[in-house]
């Protein structure tokens, strides 16, 4: 896992040395000559939950997005998703499976070269996840080992639940080869609302990740790629 | 400014997307409640009475649950897989043990309580009831035995459930 990481980490900064690397001679602008930037559609898939699940035979999920550029700076973003993941604690194993939708926008903090059209960006979005999660087993916790431990391979599943977050995202994204993007991003998650089972609690929620007890913050990141399908120039 | 914070968001998604476990059940979370029985003089029904030498044995166990001592008050656990247990109470325990004292069959009803993710779950018992099960008369020495309190819960362990004179 902390491989996965390491090579996830290793690509991001790859990715933000170009973008530094072409910010440090950025300072001189007496070129007057206009020179007009693409719009377009750009849609892409995550390429970090496709690679989880051939590796993890506990997990599963894919993650479709697209973005839209707006403004000069400003991108409507929509990620779609479905994810299964089981957890094995201490005591429990339960198996979270369902589908999200993120959608908000990003504003490029990044000032380009002429001609280049990366992103260092932050962004906003409000994600909701319909999910069931099985409780799959667990044992009755008792303070005093008299008896033989109570486990309980129940397998009950709870359908019909759901959650409601908001997200701040922030992250690059490269033009690695003329409209094909790389794109790394952080997220830092906060539920606003959800539907837990009763007697139970959402352990792990698609889109938003696992959950902490006492709190209402996730975390998460992406690692996909994308394609822009320019529709005009301004 | 910016790849600083990128620094610390990697810091904070690193620290709580690993795989090791950083929930623990902790002591203090009230688990699986015990049954919890005070021991009363039978000729001055006010006050407490230690049982002398006590020992405790539960189901088909037989290993007193606590050393041999002198107590007033017992709390025991029941089991979460059924809807009852026997115990058995022997006083004056000594090192030869009998297995002749005073046995009881609990019966129960039971309701499984999520705690959280470390915990897992604890069991909850209602509707306590007692039936004595002592096989012969001359193993009897408790005179007496009342259920104050017939659930078993977390709210329910500062007071005994159960007195029993004797």
């Amino acid at each position: 896992m902390s491989r996965i990481f390491a090579s996830i980490i290793s690509l991001f900064l790859l990715a933000a040395g170009t973008v530094a690397a072409q910010e440090a001679s950025d300072s001189v602008q007496t070129d007057t000559i206009s020179y007009a930037e693409k719009y377009g559609l750009r849609v892409g898939a995550d390429l970090s939950k496709p690679f989880r699940t051939l590796i993890d035979d506990d997990y599963s999920g894919f993650e479709i997005m697209a973005d839209y550029r707006l403004t000069k700076k400003i991108y409507l973003a929509i990620e779609l998703g479905n994810e299964q993941c089981t957890t094995f604690d201490d005591n429990l194993t339960s198996k979270g499976s369902g589908n999200y939708v993120k959608i908000g926008a990003d504003y490029n903090m990044h000032k380009n070269w002429v001609g280049l059209n990366n992103m260092i960006f932050m962004g906003l979005r409000y994600g909701f996840s319909t999910f069931s999660q099985d409780l799959i087993d667990y044992t009755i916790n008792t303070q005093e080992p008299v008896f033989p431990v109570d486990f309980r391979p129940e397998n009950i599943t709870y359908n019909g639940l759901n959650a409601q977050w908001v997200e701040l995202i922030v992250g690059v994204k490269t033009e690695i080869a003329t409209n094909l993007f790389l794109s790394l991003n952080l997220q830092l998650k906060r539920r606003v609302s959800e539907k837990a089972p009763d007697n139970f609690e959402n352990l792990y929620i698609p889109g938003f990740n696992r959950t902490y007890e006492n709190s209402s913050i996730g975390a998460g990141f992406g690692y996909g790629i994308s394609y822009l399908i320019p529709l005009f120039k301004k | 400014m910016l790849k600083k914070s990128v620094f610390i968001l990697i810091g904070i998604i690193l620290l709580t997307t690993n795989c090791t476990r950083d929930d623990i059940c902790t002591e203090e979370t009230p688990k699986t409640p015990l049954l919890i029985i005070k021991f009363y003089d039978k000729d001055n029904v006010q006050f407490t009475k230690a049982v002398e030498n006590l020992a405790v044995f539960a189901d088909t166990i037989s290993v007193s649950l606590f050393p041999v001592s002198t107590t007033d008050s017992i709390a025991i656990p029941l089991k979460t897989n059924e809807n009852w247990t026997d115990y058995l109470f022997l006083k004056n325990a000594n090192d030869t043990l009998t297995f002749l004292g005073e046995s009881f069959r609990f019966d129960y009803e039971r309701s499984d309580e999520y705690i959280n993710r470390a915990c897992a779950f604890r069991t909850n018992f209602f509707n306590l009831t007692e039936e004595r099960t002592t096989p012969s008369p001359d193993f009897e020495w408790i005179d007496n035995i009342v259920i104050r309190t017939d659930s078993i819960t977390p709210q329910t362990q500062n007071e005994p459930h159960i007195r029993i004179y004797h």
